[in-house]
């Protein structure tokens, strides 16, 4: 009986001898994050329809919101009334376009804080937002912060998702991907073009 | 042979014994020595010996031992029954301390009939343990450890939505409160909120909470409590039994099975082993009138242990291995603050969707393994040594909601491997004092395995820990003292990288004393007292140290703080035992200070993110203060009623601030009608009813700058259950059949961190099935 105590006890001690070797930590790795974009671009560019199609052909501006930093540069835009304009959105990382990771089917941008009847969107693209063209109907006194928010893992279906401007776009459920502002300020086609203040 | 046969006399009538003991002078001997079985020379546990004329009456302990002291001189008989051995008797005239070992003969009728038990730990302390019944253990089958832990009035549970419930202990939790699961430490990732112990609850046949500081014995994080868990013991008979369990739930429409078998190998005396299985699955859990999408569970765990006994010493070894699927509830998935916000002042989620058994991101995978090797050894003395060593490893993977194909990669993948070796020695003197001299070592490496595409939350790390006590204990009939002392070192070696890609790395040294000094009183026969005061200490955890990044189940960003100092307590844990023919009531009453408590403050800040802004909150230390009474009663209304009643509260405050802590149970009373049978046949006994209210009161006490949302209203649940046994042979059959939550009442739980997003449990009707052969 002796000897299967030896047993026991070697046992005891080989194991421990084999997994102490590895009482060490490793050294750590740094990771890229891959849900955090370091930039998002918003591109509006002059343009009109031709039957169905938008073509988007007259000049750009755009409106940059950067990682680190709480301000859209430029923080002010002037966009003309009468005018429509395609919005391309580009969600940045590492100088690339990752907007094709957005799959269409849970993801959807909404665009909050006009004045009633300022501004008409149209979504070109499935119902997402990443594309689309935005109608100024008239010029305003004073600017506006236009909220932009994309939502991911949204129920499509519901009512509250079906306006490009739903205020209540949260009871379609899903979290935000994106949640910013800046300031927009339609004015009559024979302003100055400005942009950025 | 140290039994003097020329003493031994055979008294056949008690009354005439000689008087001669009453002498006051020189009352000062003892009589001790060991039962043990003359079959197989293994030790006698829990016989009754008789001392008499004195009528003092002893059980034989663990290891078979046995002692009388304070003892005259003058001449005693000893009267040994135990169940399925020949009643024995040995007389002898005591002129000096004397040590009897007694060998016992089966008895010719019952010999297979005797449960034999081995080796099992007893809790040789004054500090103030609860163990739950086996009536309530059986009632509990099926739920998480937690649930199954509150059945101990003070213990209540944290819990993440309804599958992750951590036990908490006077209003202390995770790193605070440690888990010994079959004897060693149970090592997981604690830091974590919505981290619970990987231990399958049906392995578990004792299970015991000590509610005071037991840091000597158990080392730091023993702070706020200690849970232990132990599986059966193993078997000496060779013969083969086991047991089954199925248990079925209509809410999550799902259940639990759960199977053991142990015996013994008839080739190889003195060698057992035990097999367990446990196989889980659950679906949606529904709240009162909405499913709570996602909220899934799939769980497999398996152990195996092979032990061998001599009549001095045993050995066993152990494995277990752990391994769990959790849906974490799609509305708690929350991008941004506002978010949060939004969800809160809904009070429920905005989209419902229908039951699914479907686990999908957010989930956890967890694998917990536990190797387990240990040699106990009577030696000659009577004393005790025991050696142990444990090994754990510890797999945590999170999935996250994530885009291109990302959900299948982990946002976070740790693993942990723990390496404990435990060395105590146990020795009882003559003089009626016991010495427990102890040490232990611990190794912990964490490692974050990389290609998460996340930084990780917590850096990579080794950890060395080394303690060693010594607790002196005098056990009077009457009264028992105990007076401990502890010194551990830690050392911590950490390195990773913080979300704004910076590399840190430190190392950190804690020292620290631990004492307690305790007494338990027996009044008399209808009153115990018992008093505990125990000092004790935990080092910060790897979270409050090297936190820095964004906690995606609460939307915070939570920053730590490396020059943390270790959490100081010392709590002072009294309990009133009554007892009396138709009532017995149990009160705990503690006070619980402890200096430098870390929690996390909200800094008013926020972290710009182009998802949104994030709170900012940042670990802190401040001075706590703690008070409570846990409150049990149980009234005979008549010959087969009971009432009982089980209640506590915990006040805690933050001495420092003047301010309230977060996280701390509302009050709560459970009151139970409970109607047993007269009625029992051969085949079918313990019919039982139970009528069941559980009332939480709201938490007033909280302070608003450290949560998102006021707490939830008071509730109260109405729960029913019934139960029966039949009996096949050597065979019993159990079945029990309950509904919780009778009423199907909408009820948010504060000690829920899912309250914000959705309702507690609604109607869950369960039905049991336990099979013993």
């Amino acid at each position: 009986m002796n000897n299967l105590r030896n047993y026991f006890i070697l046992a005891a001690i080989g194991l421990a001898a084999v997994s102490f070797t590895s009482c060490s930590k490793d050294d750590p790795v740094p990771e890229i994050d891959q849900e955090e974009y370091d930039g998002t671009i918003l591109t509006f560019t002059e343009g009109h329809y031709h039957g169905e199609e938008f073509h988007a052909s007259g000049d750009t501006v755009q409106v940059r919101f950067i990682k680190g930093s709480d301000k859209p540069y430029p923080s002010h835009l002037h966009l003309h009334a009468g005018e429509q304009y395609q919005l391309d959105i580009a969600m940045l990382k590492n100088g690339e376009d990752t907007s094709a990771e957005f799959e269409e089917n849970e993801h959807q941008w909404f665009f909050l804080g006009a004045p009633d009847g300022v501004l008409d969107y149209t979504y070109s693209d499935n119902r997402v937002g990443f594309k689309g063209v935005f109608t100024v109907n008239k010029a305003t006194s004073e600017g506006f912060d236009l909220q932009l928010i994309l939502r991911h893992g949204l129920d499509k279906a519901k009512a509250a998702s079906l306006s490009w401007n739903s205020t209540n776009y949260q009871e379609a459920g899903g979290s935000d991907d994106f949640n910013k502002s800046f300031e927009l300020h339609p004015v009559e086609g024979d302003h100055d073009h400005e942009e950025g203040e | 042979m140290f039994i003097k046969k020329q003493f031994m006399l055979l008294f056949l009538f008690l009354g005439i014994l000689p008087i001669s003991y009453a002498q006051n002078n020189g009352c000062k001997f003892m009589i001790n020595g060991q039962l043990i079985d003359s079959d197989t020379q293994l030790p006698l546990t829990g016989a009754t010996i008789s001392l008499m004329p004195l009528k003092k009456t002893v059980k034989s302990d663990e290891h078979g031992f046995y002692r009388f002291s304070s003892l005259c001189e003058g001449t005693y008989t000893l009267h040994v029954k135990s169940l399925g051995f020949e009643e024995t008797k040995r007389t002898i005239r005591l002129t000096k301390n004397e040590l009897i070992n007694i060998a016992l003969e089966h008895g010719d009728i019952t010999l297979h009939d005797v449960e034999v038990v081995g080796h099992q730990n007893s809790l040789k302390t004054t500090a103030i343990v609860h163990t739950l019944t086996p009536e309530q253990l059986n009632e509990t089958k099926g739920g998480v450890l937690a649930e199954v832990l509150k059945e101990i009035p003070g213990v209540t549970m944290l819990q993440t939505g309804t599958s992750i419930a951590k036990p908490v202990i006077h209003g202390m939790h995770s790193n605070r409160v440690l888990m010994l699961n079959n004897g060693i430490r149970q090592e997981g990732q604690q830091w974590g909120n919505e981290h619970a112990p990987e231990i399958d609850p049906f392995i578990a046949k004792h299970i015991r909470v000590i509610k005071g500081a037991e840091a000597v014995r158990y080392g730091a994080e023993a702070i706020g409590g200690v849970v232990i868990i132990d599986p059966p013991v193993l078997p000496i008979s060779p013969e083969i039994h086991g047991e089954v369990d199925l248990v079925g739930q209509s809410n999550g429409r799902g259940g639990t099975t759960s199977a053991m078998l142990n015996g013994g190998l008839t080739n190889l005396p003195g060698f057992s082993w035990r097999a367990q299985g446990t196989w889980k699955r659950l679906g949606d859990i529904k709240s009162a009138d909405y499913y709570l999408n996602n909220s899934g569970v799939k769980e497999i765990n398996f152990s195996a242990s092979l032990g061998y006994k001599t009549s001095t010493a045993q050995f066993e070894g152990y494995y277990s291995h752990f391994e769990t699927e959790l849906g974490i509830f799609n509305g708690s998935h929350i991008g941004s603050v506002d978010d949060l916000r939004a969800r809160i002042k809904n009070g429920r989620p905005f989209v419902t969707y229908p039951f699914s058994y479907t686990i999908e991101a957010p989930r956890q995978e967890i694998k917990h393994d536990l190797l387990k090797l240990k040699a106990h050894k009577d030696l000659r003395n009577g004393a005790q040594l025991d050696l142990q060593y444990g090994l754990q490893r510890n797999l945590r993977k999170e999935y996250d909601i994530r885009r291109g194909g990302r959900t299948s990669i982990p946002s976070l993948d740790l693993a942990l491997t723990t390496q404990n070796l435990d060395i105590v020695y146990d020795h009882l003197q003559n003089n009626g004092l016991r010495s427990i001299v102890g040490m232990n070592l611990a190794i912990q490496v964490n490692n974050n395995i990389p290609g998460t595409f996340t930084t990780p939350l917590i850096p990579n790390y080794d950890s060395y820990n080394a303690g060693v006590f010594l607790i002196e204990r005098w056990v009077k009939s009457v009264y028992e003292v105990e007076v401990g002392l502890r010194y551990d070192y830690k050392y911590f070696d950490a390195a990773g990288y913080r979300l704004d890609s910076v590399y840190y790395a430190g190392t950190r040294t804690f020292h620290n004393f631990s004492g307690s000094v305790g007494a338990t009183w027996h009044v008399n026969s209808l009153l115990d007292l018992q008093s505990n005061l125990g000092l004790a200490w935990r080092p910060p955890s790897v979270s409050e140290l090297f936190s820095y990044g964004l906690h995606h189940g609460t939307a915070a960003v939570e920053i730590g703080n490396d020059q943390f100092k270790s959490e100081q307590g010392v709590k002072w844990m009294n309990a009133a035992k009554i007892q009396l023919p138709k009532f017995d009531l149990e009160l705990d009453a503690y006070a619980h200070y402890l200096k430098h408590y870390i929690y996390l403050q909200s800094t008013g800040e926020f972290w710009e993110s182009l998802r949104g802004a994030f709170p900012i909150f940042h670990y802190d230390q401040t001075n706590a203060f703690f008070w409570g009474l846990d409150l049990t009663g149980r009234y005979q209304l008549a010959k087969n009623l009971h009432y009982s009643m089980k209640g506590s509260l915990v006040r805690a405050k933050d001495t420092k601030h003047g301010s309230y802590l977060p996280w701390i149970p509302a009050d709560r009373i459970e009151n139970s009608l409970r109607w047993t049978a007269t009625y029992t046949a051969k085949w079918l006994d313990q019919i039982f009813l139970q009528l069941q209210h559980q009332w939480v009161a709201r938490q007033t006490r909280y302070n608003p700058d450290t949560d998102f949302a006021p707490p939830p209203p008071a509730y109260g649940l109405v729960n029913v259950l019934g139960g029966m046994r039949f009996h096949l042979h050597q065979q019993d059959l159990r079945l029990q059949a309950g509904v919780n939550n009778l009423l199907n009442t909408a009820y948010k739980e504060y000690m829920n961190r899912f309250r914000y997003y959705a309702h507690d449990m609604g109607r869950n009707i369960t039905v049991k099935l336990n099979y013993t052969f």
